[in-house]
């Protein structure tokens, strides 16, 4: 792999719906956001307590993948989440294969502006 | 026996260090009913869950506790003087962060949810970009390195120049300083297209973190650094002598012959640890007095203890920035005390002013108060060391501007210039004439800083004063999310991600090691790639005796002035 290379192809995006109760209140989902993105194979998590949602983009397990970086099965994630007493089955999962490079890499060199600030005192 | 002398002296040692350790050993029945300062979220050190901090007095102290319903309490030291906490807290505002932040997160799961995103509230004001994790040093306690086997990361020029162009496409204020690190940059063969990258890219400001070695080695690759674009070295000194500073005491001689050969400004960055450097403070400053025409500013940084750690060894080494300045004050007879330094985000009382006179948005420093602290010193024509404070009256000059802003609210143009003008006219009674250095004219710099928005009379204002800074970065035992959500001295990520210091570092496994090994590659193909590199050639091998021979290291530590022993600077 030279350093030009984007460190991913296909990667994916999963959506798993969540029970509110299980990710506790949202200290508790901020861990589990932690605690997912210490595994080297889960690229970006976010939980969103209130809407009983975690958003995941991860590296898939498959042999079409030929990234070098650790890869991960949906199935190990719900493992993960599971040992963390938040209970899903691959019934609650969407996912969808999405290029790492358009859906990721670029849109944070290019972020939209959200806002405008004025000068102090103006 | 000891004498009675030497008796009392150890008597005083017992009562410091009773002091020092006495908020650790509390109940906590006696802790909950310490005055309350304030409340902040927090993490639990052990297992990352967000719980609530309170920070509290006790005594002379500002302490931090926690609990976890997990791990139980945690206290910890969070600022060692509760005067000067009351003291920089007063100039805490809230900054703004970017119009365009690079993740969509809104920051409900801070701090796991950088990059930076919606919550943040500074600006990026120091961009650092690591440009390599390798490193001719092995220094048992940096985690900042390639070990024998491990990944190596060093992003090509392109990668570089997307990641410098992301911070200079930052809105509302482009980042405009630049510091490159490593492992230590110097070890790149192409560091020199770096900052002429930098440069070309925009950068004013391009500072080099490194422990200057191989520079003091090669004066010339100093040369073309600068003739590049290279402003200042941000140099590692953790001390004056041999025992207090092991990673570069014997370049030190070398480094500052070739800055100034090459006319280049350092800047000296000590590691504060008590009980291994702390007696040394006073000596680091007198060191770089005596090297003022090159050295420009002492940046000390209190320890930041990453990683789990006995309470008993946080204990003895925690410090904290008001430990180290009074420690200074102490080292220094009082030529520079504690009442000389302010918090960083004092300055944002000028920039405003600035900022409400010119109508733009400008360069901020909104970080949090107990983050970083400073002050300016001169060494006047006499010898006499005179900091800032003793012939400005700061508190009262921001206070004048702070007035001044609010006058110019709503105005128009003409009438904020006229306000301003007024304002400025009235800076002189904020300048105490008989007290001020003969070598420079105060008045005049501020006037071309506020009106004519000349920064580059700052540089020459710099050329004859000594900046001392304190920045203090946190760990999980002291983290405080809303010191990490003000910070503005940030990473750059190759992608594309720009982190405060204090979630890259203290989280590096979801950060910092995360995001570098995602674009690493093996040594094993680094090697292919460079059949003529290996671990061990890049490790640097010290000749003591060589260089303890040589006239530049006599030159430089046997003949120093001890500007704060002498009876000018010892009388007041």
């Amino acid at each position: 792999m030279s350093l030009d290379i984007i460190p991913y192809d296909k990667i994916k995006y999963a959506k798993i719906k969540v029970k509110k109760e299980e990710l506790i209140d949202m200290p508790h989902a901020a861990r589990l956001q932690y605690r997912l993105l210490t595994n080297e194979a889960i690229i970006k998590a976010k939980v969103h307590f209130n809407e009983g949602l975690i958003e995941l983009y991860y590296n898939p397990k498959g042999k079409e993948n030929k990234s070098l970086q650790p890869k991960i099965s949906m199935e190990e994630i719900l493992k993960i989440l599971s040992d963390n007493n938040v209970h899903a089955k691959i019934e609650d999962v969407k996912e969808e294969v999405v290029d790492y490079k358009e859906k990721l890499f670029e849109p944070t060199f290019h972020p939209k502006e959200i806002r405008r600030v004025k000068p102090y005192g103006w | 026996m000891h004498s009675a002398r030497v008796q009392k002296v150890l008597n005083m040692a017992d009562e410091k260090e009773k002091e020092i350790t006495a908020p650790y050993h509390r109940s906590m029945e006696e802790i909950e009913k310490m005055p309350v300062l304030g409340k902040t979220k927090t993490v639990c050190p052990e297992c990352k869950l967000i719980i609530d901090g309170i920070i509290y007095r006790d005594g002379d102290n500002v302490m931090i506790r926690k609990y976890c319903p997990e791990h139980g309490w945690f206290i910890e030291k969070y600022w060692e003087d509760y005067e000067m906490y009351e003291k920089m807290s007063k100039y805490a505002y809230i900054g703004r962060g970017l119009e365009n932040p690079h993740t969509p997160n809104l920051g409900e799961n801070c701090p796991f949810d950088c990059g930076l995103c919606a919550r943040h509230k500074s600006h990026t004001a120091l961009a650092n970009i690591v440009v390599t994790n390798r490193c001719h040093l092995s220094c048992w306690y940096c985690f900042f390195f390639a070990k024998e086997g491990e990944p190596i990361y060093e992003p090509s020029l392109e990668e570089i120049k997307r990641m410098l162009l992301d911070l200079r496409n930052e809105k509302p204020v482009a980042t405009n300083a630049l510091q490159i690190t490593g492992g230590e940059p110097t070890m790149r063969e192409d560091l020199v297209d770096i900052v002429k990258l930098a440069k070309s890219v925009g950068f004013d400001q391009i500072q080099l973190n490194t422990t200057g070695i191989n520079l003091g080695f090669k004066p010339d690759l100093l040369v073309k650094l600068r003739d590049a674009g290279l402003s200042t070295l941000y140099m590692s000194f953790d001390g004056t002598t041999k025992k207090t500073n092991p990673k570069n005491h014997w370049e030190i001689p070398l480094i500052l012959k070739a800055a100034r050969q090459a006319h280049v400004g350092i800047v000296l960055v000590p590691t504060v640890i008590r009980g291994i450097n702390e007696n040394d403070l006073g000596n680091m400053i007198n060191f770089a007095l005596n090297n003022i025409d090159i050295v420009r500013s002492v940046n000390f940084q209190p320890v930041s203890l990453v990683g789990r750690m006995p309470d008993k060894l946080r204990e003895k080494q925690r410090i904290t920035i008001p430990g180290a300045i009074k420690l200074i004050e102490e080292q220094t007879h009082g030529a520079i005390a504690k009442e000389d330094w302010f918090s960083v985000p004092y300055t944002g009382g000028i920039s405003k002013f600035v900022e409400a006179l010119s109508g733009k948005v400008t360069y901020d420093l909104s970080i949090h108060f107990a983050c970083g602290a400073g002050t300016y010193v001169f060494l006047d024509t006499d010898n006499r060391v005179i900091p800032i404070t003793r012939f400005i009256d700061a508190p009262g000059l921001v206070e004048h501007l702070q007035n001044a802003v609010y006058e110019m609210e709503g105005k128009g143009k003409l009438q904020r210039k006229m306000i301003a003008l007024k304002a400025v006219a009235g800076l002189r009674k904020f300048v105490d004439k008989e007290k001020m250095p003969k070598s420079v004219n105060v008045t005049k710099l501020l006037t071309s800083i506020l009106i004519k928005h000349d920064f580059s009379s700052l540089g020459a204002f710099h050329m004859k004063t000594l900046f001392l800074g304190m920045m203090h970065f946190q760990d999980e035992y002291t983290y405080d999310i809303s010191r990490v959500e003000k910070c503005d001295i940030h990473y750059v990520m190759p992608d594309g991600e720009v982190l405060p210091f204090c979630t890259f570092n203290v989280f590096p496994e979801i950060y910092r090691d995360k995001i570098q090994r995602q674009y690493s590659i093996p040594q094993e193909k680094w090697k292919e790639l460079h059949p003529d590199w290996s671990y061990q050639k890049d490790k640097y091998t010290r000749d003591v005796a060589k260089l303890e021979a040589m006239k530049e290291y006599h030159d430089t530590y046997d003949h120093l002035t001890n500007f704060f022993e002498l009876p000018i600077n010892k009388k007041r």
